[in-house]
């Protein structure tokens, strides 16, 4: 009885019908939230448009929403890079698509590992997976450590490594599985005589999916973006991956820029890459293209699969 | 099953840790980190001697991190709960879309795109408006500039984790509050923020050890690293991503590193502590 009592008012709650004031109050709300949505949304799509704006344009009247003239030419001038551009796509997809998978997998294991109460070492194991959040040797010493040690320069392994298992990540994962896989499924299993191995395999991996599916496109993107450790690390041109490209682009801009006396023989080496408006545009565009399309996909598991409970075990 | 992360842990994070004893050491690259001769606090007289310089970045690390993780924080929760309360779902949903577009754009490619708008003779916002400023060289504007730039690429995406709480209140305390005459506000008031705060004291709190670290391209791609900005945008990373490239003395970006780590350990200590004696159920350790 009391159940249907409280039903009903829901059913007010959630009608179509809304009283005068409500609508005042939610034209105001969604005008708020649009004018954000703008705000993000416009310098995406000056990216778009500037990309396929006449040169001359860009020069003359600046960057603009409605360009006067439109034209292919800065689309052509990033197919001009030809080889360099695959090599390049080549790098940063292996880069993303392997490192998403040795992360995900590496990170699944060791958040099975932690949720795992009877385990004698879960405990240790947290505590050991906190402290590099609390402490860490910063930039110099792993550059250091990475080129001098490891001898990781010029080698991708440089990219992907550093970036495969967050603290943050590996929580969200404990998380998923201590929230919303039913521990009595793993016992379940274990009764039944399966092992950690194939619980973890055939039980608790298919049921993580959510939150694998966020966690690893969030992982993905990392990859895809990172243009840190590439700076860092990687020199060799055919080992360059994407973002390092979009960086050298600036610093040519800037060497043009500062250096007033740079000589026409040196203007005129740089060849293809004396950066236009428009190309540059154009290769950004290529550059973050993939990420957004692929990410509406991606989008329905980010609420269900992102969630962060207690840090502690 | 735990042991290829527990290794990942050990070589990539644990390692570099103890190469900070390179704060101590005349560090000579070919010997390497450990096999350098230790120097005593030698590093940390630089430090001194460019107080200036550091006492700059160190006050910028920290203003913007209070300034984002403020405004942040702030602007994360109410799109959360104004999205949450929106009639119009599939508009939200839409919205909400491409709201977070901006979070998967490196910095590579974002500081193009804010060139696009500040350039001097090209720049969107001086053709708009008829001006003629020259935001790459005052650093005045910057702060500026990078609230912004910061609010538009976190914002939708940094909501999403608030949503996902609003997503688990039960339904029945707003029911409850309806039958007993709360408007929209007072359940808001009531309801909704009351159990937002656990999430925004756990993310509040991993956020503090990293008070001394910069979200790097932010600071080091979006200003081209530009020298005549440094005074309000130079921060501690972008400082020492910088040097790697440049110094063939390591000292003072070593000094520095080790004054970031310690000072972020302590932060983190401390604001643990004070939550704990406030809320011990929202402790992180």
């Amino acid at each position: 009885m009391t159940a249907m009592a409280t039903k009903k008012p829901m059913k007010i709650h959630n009608g179509k019908r809304l009283n005068g004031k409500q609508v005042v109050g939610q034209t105001i709300l969604t005008f708020f939230v649009l004018a954000f949505t703008v705000f993000c949304f416009a310098p995406v799509l000056l990216t778009f448009i500037s990309a396929f704006t006449d040169e001359m344009t860009i020069n003359q009247n600046g960057f603009s929403f409605w360009p006067e003239k439109w034209s292919m030419s800065g689309m052509n001038s990033v197919l001009k890079y030809g080889n360099k551009l695959f090599t390049s796509y080549g790098v940063t997809i292996f880069v993303t698509v392997f490192g998403t998978l040795f992360g995900l997998f590496v990170m699944s294991m060791y958040a099975y590992s932690i949720s795992r109460r009877d385990f004698r070492l879960s405990k240790f194991l947290s505590i050991f997976l906190l402290i590099p959040m609390l402490f860490n040797g910063g930039q110099l010493s792993g550059y250091m450590i990475f080129t001098k040690y490891y001898g990781l320069k010029n080698n991708l392994l440089a990219l992907i490594l550093p970036l495969c298992m967050t603290t943050m990540n590996v929580i969200i994962l404990r998380t998923y599985i201590a929230n919303s896989i039913p521990n009595e499924l793993m016992e379940a299993a274990k009764i039944d005589g399966a092992g950690d191995y194939r619980t973890f395999f055939q039980i608790t991996l298919p049921l993580m999916k959510p939150s694998l599916a966020a966690v690893g496109f969030m992982l993905a993107t990392t990859y895809w973006n990172d243009w840190q450790n590439a700076l860092l690390y990687i020199s060799k041109d055919n080992l360059k991956p994407l973002q390092l490209l979009l960086v050298n682009i600036q610093k040519n801009i800037s060497f043009l820029l500062n250096n007033t006396n740079v000589p026409a023989s040196v203007r005129a080496a740089m060849g293809g890459a004396i950066p236009q408006y428009s190309a540059t545009m154009a290769t950004v565009l290529v550059v973050i293209g993939p990420i957004m399309v692929v990410y509406p996909f991606f989008q329905k598991y980010f609420i269900k699969g992102l969630t962060v409970g207690s840090v502690k075990g | 099953m735990a042991l290829p992360g527990f290794l990942i842990l050990f070589f990539i994070m644990y390692v570099p840790m103890a190469g900070l004893v390179m704060a101590f050491k005349k560090f000579d690259y070919a010997l390497g980190i450990f096999a350098s001769p230790w120097n005593g606090l030698d590093n940390f007289q630089f430090l001194i001697q460019s107080w200036k310089t550091f006492i700059t970045m160190t006050k910028n690390t920290i203003f913007y991190y209070v300034l984002f993780t403020a405004v942040g924080t702030l602007l994360n929760v109410t799109l959360a709960i104004a999205i949450d309360q929106m009639r119009l779902k599939r508009g939200a949903k839409v919205m909400q879309t491409l709201m977070i577009i901006p979070v998967f754009i490196s910095y590579a490619a974002v500081q193009f795109i804010v060139y696009a708008f500040l350039a001097k003779d090209t720049g969107l916002i001086n053709n708009a408006f008829g001006l003629n400023i020259s935001f790459y060289s005052k650093a005045a504007y910057w702060p500026w500039i990078l609230l912004i730039v910061k609010i538009w690429k976190d914002t939708g995406y940094g909501s999403v984790l608030y949503m996902s709480v609003l997503a688990g209140i039960d339904t029945t305390l707003y029911e409850a509050a309806d039958i007993d005459g709360a408007n929209k506000w007072q359940q808001i008031r009531h309801i909704t923020i009351p159990s937002l705060i656990p999430m925004v004291t756990v993310m509040l709190l991993l956020s503090v050890g990293n008070v001394m670290r910069s979200d790097t391209g932010l600071f080091y791609q979006v200003t081209r690293n530009n020298g005549i900005l440094y005074s309000t945008t130079q921060v501690i990373d972008s400082y020492v991503l910088g040097q790697i490239f440049k110094s063939s003395n390591f000292g003072f970006p070593a000094a520095t590193s080790f004054f970031q780590s310690i000072v972020g350990l302590l932060l983190m200590l401390f604001a643990n502590w004070m939550v704990r004696k406030i809320e011990p159920e929202n402790a992180l350790f």
